[in-house]
Protein backbone atom coordinates (compact mmCIF):
# COMPACT_ATOMS: atom_id res chain seq x y z
CA UNK A 1 0.00 0.00 0.00
CA UNK A 2 1.27 3.42 -0.88
CA UNK A 3 2.41 5.93 2.04
CA UNK A 4 -0.26 8.62 1.65
CA UNK A 5 1.02 12.23 1.81
CA UNK A 6 -0.95 12.89 5.08
CA UNK A 7 1.55 10.95 6.58
CA UNK A 8 4.34 13.12 5.88
CA UNK A 9 2.38 16.35 7.01
CA UNK A 10 0.80 14.77 10.43
CA UNK A 11 3.61 15.72 12.61
CA UNK A 12 3.52 19.42 11.38
CA UNK A 13 0.23 19.12 12.48
CA UNK A 14 0.57 17.24 15.49
CA UNK A 15 3.50 19.95 16.27
CA UNK A 16 1.22 22.89 15.83
CA UNK A 17 -1.41 21.16 18.17
CA UNK A 18 1.48 20.68 20.61
CA UNK A 19 2.48 23.89 20.84
CA UNK A 20 -0.85 25.95 20.80
CA UNK A 21 -1.04 23.73 23.95
CA UNK A 22 1.62 24.58 25.91
CA UNK A 23 1.59 28.15 24.82
CA UNK A 24 -1.15 28.71 26.53
CA UNK A 25 0.71 28.40 29.79
CA UNK A 26 4.26 29.17 28.84
CA UNK A 27 3.48 32.29 26.14
CA UNK A 28 6.76 32.21 24.20
CA UNK A 29 7.50 30.07 21.08
CA UNK A 30 10.99 30.08 21.50
CA UNK A 31 11.09 28.53 25.19
CA UNK A 32 8.09 26.10 24.18
CA UNK A 33 10.95 24.76 20.52
CA UNK A 34 13.97 25.70 22.74
CA UNK A 35 14.41 22.47 24.62
CA UNK A 36 14.83 18.63 23.43
CA UNK A 37 12.06 17.52 26.23
CA UNK A 38 9.49 19.09 24.04
CA UNK A 39 10.63 17.62 20.80
CA UNK A 40 10.99 13.75 22.43
CA UNK A 41 7.55 15.14 23.77
CA UNK A 42 6.40 15.62 19.97
CA UNK A 43 7.93 12.34 18.67
CA UNK A 44 6.13 10.38 20.94
CA UNK A 45 2.69 12.17 20.17
CA UNK A 46 3.55 11.90 16.31
CA UNK A 47 3.98 7.75 16.38
CA UNK A 48 1.47 7.66 18.32
CA UNK A 49 -0.70 10.38 15.62
CA UNK A 50 0.68 8.17 13.02
CA UNK A 51 -0.77 4.37 14.42
CA UNK A 52 -4.11 6.19 14.93
CA UNK A 53 -3.98 6.93 11.17
CA UNK A 54 -2.82 3.88 10.16
CA UNK A 55 -5.91 1.98 11.86
CA UNK A 56 -8.06 4.86 10.84
CA UNK A 57 -6.94 4.06 6.85
CA UNK A 58 -7.51 -0.05 7.49
CA UNK A 59 -11.15 0.90 9.18
CA UNK A 60 -11.94 3.43 6.61
CA UNK A 61 -10.85 0.74 3.54
CA UNK A 62 -12.79 -2.21 5.51
CA UNK A 63 -15.92 -0.17 5.70
CA UNK A 64 -15.73 0.68 2.04
CA UNK A 65 -16.61 4.44 2.71
CA UNK A 66 -17.80 5.92 -0.92
CA UNK A 67 -15.18 8.37 -2.22
CA UNK A 68 -13.11 7.95 1.29
CA UNK A 69 -12.93 10.31 3.81
CA UNK A 70 -10.35 13.11 3.02
CA UNK A 71 -7.06 12.51 4.66
CA UNK A 72 -7.14 16.19 6.20
CA UNK A 73 -10.16 15.14 8.43
CA UNK A 74 -8.67 11.70 8.72
CA UNK A 75 -5.61 13.26 10.20
CA UNK A 76 -7.47 15.49 12.86
CA UNK A 77 -9.36 12.86 13.70
CA UNK A 78 -5.93 10.80 14.45
CA UNK A 79 -5.00 13.35 16.70
CA UNK A 80 -7.94 14.04 18.52
CA UNK A 81 -8.50 9.89 18.90
CA UNK A 82 -4.42 9.96 20.38
CA UNK A 83 -4.98 13.00 22.61
CA UNK A 84 -8.24 10.97 24.29
CA UNK A 85 -6.39 7.92 24.46
CA UNK A 86 -3.41 8.93 25.44
CA UNK A 87 -4.92 11.11 28.08
CA UNK A 88 -7.26 8.13 29.67
CA UNK A 89 -5.22 5.31 29.28
CA UNK A 90 -5.28 3.38 32.25
CA UNK A 91 -5.14 -0.38 33.33
CA UNK A 92 -7.13 -1.08 36.30
CA UNK A 93 -7.34 -4.33 38.42
CA UNK A 94 -9.90 -4.92 40.77
CA UNK A 95 -10.65 -1.03 40.53
CA UNK A 96 -7.08 0.41 41.31
CA UNK A 97 -4.86 1.60 38.35
CA UNK A 98 -1.67 -0.72 38.04
CA UNK A 99 -0.46 1.01 35.07
CA UNK A 100 -1.45 4.82 34.79
CA UNK A 101 0.01 6.12 31.58
CA UNK A 102 -2.21 8.72 31.66
CA UNK A 103 -0.51 9.79 34.87
CA UNK A 104 3.04 9.67 33.26
CA UNK A 105 1.94 11.31 30.46
CA UNK A 106 0.60 14.82 32.40
CA UNK A 107 3.84 14.01 34.45
CA UNK A 108 6.00 14.43 31.76
CA UNK A 109 3.93 17.26 29.73
CA UNK A 110 4.38 19.16 33.17
CA UNK A 111 8.10 18.57 32.76
CA UNK A 112 7.80 20.23 29.72
CA UNK A 113 6.21 23.05 30.79
CA UNK A 114 8.74 23.57 33.28
CA UNK A 115 11.36 23.19 31.37
CA UNK A 116 9.87 25.54 28.02
CA UNK A 117 9.03 28.39 31.91
CA UNK A 118 13.27 27.72 32.85
CA UNK A 119 13.90 28.60 29.34
CA UNK A 120 11.92 31.96 29.58
CA UNK A 121 13.80 32.65 32.43
CA UNK A 122 17.01 32.58 30.52
CA UNK A 123 15.57 34.73 28.30
CA UNK A 124 14.38 37.45 30.49
CA UNK A 125 17.89 37.26 31.65
CA UNK A 126 19.31 38.15 28.50
CA UNK A 127 16.86 40.85 28.14
CA UNK A 128 17.67 42.52 31.34
CA UNK A 129 21.39 42.57 30.33
CA UNK A 130 20.71 43.83 27.13
CA UNK A 131 17.94 46.64 28.34
CA UNK A 132 20.52 47.51 31.21
CA UNK A 133 23.32 47.95 28.73
CA UNK A 134 21.14 50.68 26.82
CA UNK A 135 20.27 52.15 29.76
CA UNK A 136 23.76 52.80 30.55
CA UNK A 137 24.43 53.85 26.88
CA UNK A 138 21.89 56.32 26.86
CA UNK A 139 22.85 58.21 30.03
CA UNK A 140 26.53 57.98 28.95
CA UNK A 141 27.04 56.60 32.53
CA UNK A 142 30.47 56.60 33.90
CA UNK A 143 31.79 54.78 36.97
CA UNK A 144 32.31 57.30 39.96
CA UNK A 145 31.30 60.80 38.33
CA UNK A 146 29.36 62.34 40.70
CA UNK A 147 26.58 63.85 37.96
CA UNK A 148 26.16 60.53 36.38
CA UNK A 149 25.32 58.68 39.57
CA UNK A 150 22.55 61.27 40.78
CA UNK A 151 21.44 60.76 37.25
CA UNK A 152 20.91 56.50 37.78
CA UNK A 153 19.41 57.94 41.31
CA UNK A 154 16.96 59.55 39.53
CA UNK A 155 15.96 57.18 37.30
CA UNK A 156 15.93 54.95 40.28
CA UNK A 157 13.37 57.22 41.94
CA UNK A 158 11.35 57.61 38.65
CA UNK A 159 11.18 53.66 37.62
CA UNK A 160 10.81 52.30 41.19
CA UNK A 161 7.82 54.73 43.01
CA UNK A 162 4.54 53.14 42.45
CA UNK A 163 1.75 52.01 44.60
CA UNK A 164 1.94 52.36 47.82
CA UNK A 165 5.83 53.08 48.36
CA UNK A 166 7.17 56.48 48.94
CA UNK A 167 10.62 57.91 48.61
CA UNK A 168 11.67 57.08 51.89
CA UNK A 169 11.62 53.13 50.85
CA UNK A 170 13.15 53.89 47.34
CA UNK A 171 16.24 56.39 49.52
CA UNK A 172 16.28 53.09 51.57
CA UNK A 173 16.84 50.67 48.53
CA UNK A 174 19.34 53.57 46.66
CA UNK A 175 21.60 53.52 50.07
CA UNK A 176 21.64 49.66 49.99
CA UNK A 177 22.97 49.44 46.18
CA UNK A 178 25.33 52.11 47.39
CA UNK A 179 25.92 49.76 50.04
CA UNK A 180 26.11 47.20 47.92
CA UNK A 181 28.69 48.19 45.56
CA UNK A 182 31.05 49.24 48.42
CA UNK A 183 31.22 45.81 49.63
CA UNK A 184 31.57 43.82 46.13
CA UNK A 185 33.03 46.38 44.09
CA UNK A 186 29.98 46.39 41.34
CA UNK A 187 29.06 49.66 39.53
CA UNK A 188 26.67 51.59 41.04
CA UNK A 189 25.10 52.30 37.64
CA UNK A 190 24.79 48.76 36.27
CA UNK A 191 23.11 47.70 39.61
CA UNK A 192 20.44 50.49 39.20
CA UNK A 193 19.68 49.63 35.13
CA UNK A 194 19.81 46.17 36.09
CA UNK A 195 16.93 46.60 38.94
CA UNK A 196 15.15 48.98 36.66
CA UNK A 197 15.19 46.79 33.62
CA UNK A 198 13.97 43.89 35.86
CA UNK A 199 11.14 45.82 37.52
CA UNK A 200 9.72 47.31 34.76
CA UNK A 201 10.47 46.49 30.94
CA UNK A 202 7.63 48.95 29.46
CA UNK A 203 9.57 51.43 31.69
CA UNK A 204 12.36 50.98 30.09
CA UNK A 205 11.11 51.09 26.30
CA UNK A 206 9.51 54.29 26.83
CA UNK A 207 12.62 55.84 28.61
CA UNK A 208 14.94 54.81 25.81
CA UNK A 209 12.32 56.00 23.36
CA UNK A 210 12.21 59.40 25.07
CA UNK B 1 1.87 8.63 44.99
CA UNK B 2 4.70 11.00 46.78
CA UNK B 3 3.52 13.42 44.12
CA UNK B 4 -0.18 14.03 45.27
CA UNK B 5 1.29 14.33 49.29
CA UNK B 6 3.59 17.13 47.96
CA UNK B 7 0.58 18.87 46.33
CA UNK B 8 -1.68 18.46 49.30
CA UNK B 9 0.79 19.80 51.48
CA UNK B 10 1.88 22.88 49.44
CA UNK B 11 -1.91 23.50 49.09
CA UNK B 12 -3.06 23.33 52.80
CA UNK B 13 0.20 25.78 52.87
CA UNK B 14 -1.14 28.26 50.74
CA UNK B 15 -4.51 27.77 52.21
CA UNK B 16 -5.53 31.11 53.27
CA UNK B 17 -2.13 32.89 52.29
CA UNK B 18 -3.64 35.18 49.76
CA UNK B 19 -0.50 37.23 49.50
CA UNK B 20 2.12 34.07 48.77
CA UNK B 21 -1.29 32.81 46.30
CA UNK B 22 -0.99 36.16 44.47
CA UNK B 23 2.68 35.75 43.76
CA UNK B 24 2.44 32.57 42.84
CA UNK B 25 -0.43 32.89 40.12
CA UNK B 26 1.66 36.04 38.78
CA UNK B 27 4.76 33.77 37.88
CA UNK B 28 2.38 31.09 36.61
CA UNK B 29 0.64 33.52 34.37
CA UNK B 30 3.95 35.33 33.31
CA UNK B 31 5.62 30.82 33.51
CA UNK B 32 8.39 33.25 34.33
CA UNK B 33 9.17 36.31 35.48
CA UNK B 34 11.90 38.47 38.23
CA UNK B 35 11.50 38.90 41.68
CA UNK B 36 11.04 42.98 41.63
CA UNK B 37 8.44 42.55 38.75
CA UNK B 38 5.91 40.55 41.00
CA UNK B 39 6.61 43.56 43.23
CA UNK B 40 5.68 46.17 40.84
CA UNK B 41 3.19 44.06 38.92
CA UNK B 42 1.14 43.16 42.00
CA UNK B 43 2.08 46.46 44.23
CA UNK B 44 2.74 44.74 47.24
CA UNK B 45 5.57 45.26 49.66
CA UNK B 46 8.98 43.88 48.65
CA UNK B 47 9.67 42.24 52.04
CA UNK B 48 6.26 40.90 51.88
CA UNK B 49 7.17 39.13 48.51
CA UNK B 50 10.51 38.10 48.99
CA UNK B 51 9.16 36.15 51.85
CA UNK B 52 6.48 34.64 49.72
CA UNK B 53 9.19 33.56 46.85
CA UNK B 54 11.08 32.30 49.69
CA UNK B 55 8.21 30.13 50.71
CA UNK B 56 7.22 28.87 47.56
CA UNK B 57 10.31 27.82 47.06
CA UNK B 58 10.91 26.42 50.11
CA UNK B 59 7.79 24.24 48.87
CA UNK B 60 9.31 23.20 45.28
CA UNK B 61 6.93 25.16 43.63
CA UNK B 62 9.35 27.89 41.80
CA UNK B 63 12.96 27.66 40.90
CA UNK B 64 15.39 30.60 40.97
CA UNK B 65 18.10 31.83 39.76
CA UNK B 66 19.53 34.65 42.20
CA UNK B 67 18.73 35.07 45.86
CA UNK B 68 15.52 36.78 46.92
CA UNK B 69 13.71 40.00 44.58
CA UNK B 70 16.77 39.61 42.11
CA UNK B 71 16.19 35.82 41.46
CA UNK B 72 14.50 34.95 37.97
CA UNK B 73 11.71 32.65 38.64
CA UNK B 74 9.88 29.70 37.19
CA UNK B 75 7.31 27.26 37.92
CA UNK B 76 8.47 23.28 38.81
CA UNK B 77 6.73 20.39 37.57
CA UNK B 78 4.58 20.92 41.06
CA UNK B 79 3.83 23.94 40.47
CA UNK B 80 2.06 23.24 37.67
CA UNK B 81 0.30 19.95 39.07
CA UNK B 82 -0.82 22.62 41.76
CA UNK B 83 -2.52 24.83 39.38
CA UNK B 84 -4.12 22.18 37.99
CA UNK B 85 -5.96 21.83 41.63
CA UNK B 86 -5.65 24.98 42.39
Amino acid sequence: MPIGSEYYYLPVLVLAFLVLDLFIDVKSLPAILGHLFFWLYWMIYSAAAETALYFLHQNSATNGSPGGIPNLLLAFAAILATTTVLQSLTFKVGGKPVLDFSRYLDDYRRGVLSSSAECKARFEKRRVLKQSGLILKKVNYKVGEPEDEIRMKTIYADAMLFGARDSAIVNREIVEIEQSCVNSGGSFGALVASRVAQTDPEWVKNFLAS
Amino acid sequence: MAATIEIAQAQASLYQDFDTTRVFKFILQKSAAPGWMVVKELGQDADKTKASLVKLRNLGLLEGSGDGLDGFYHSTSLGYALNEVL
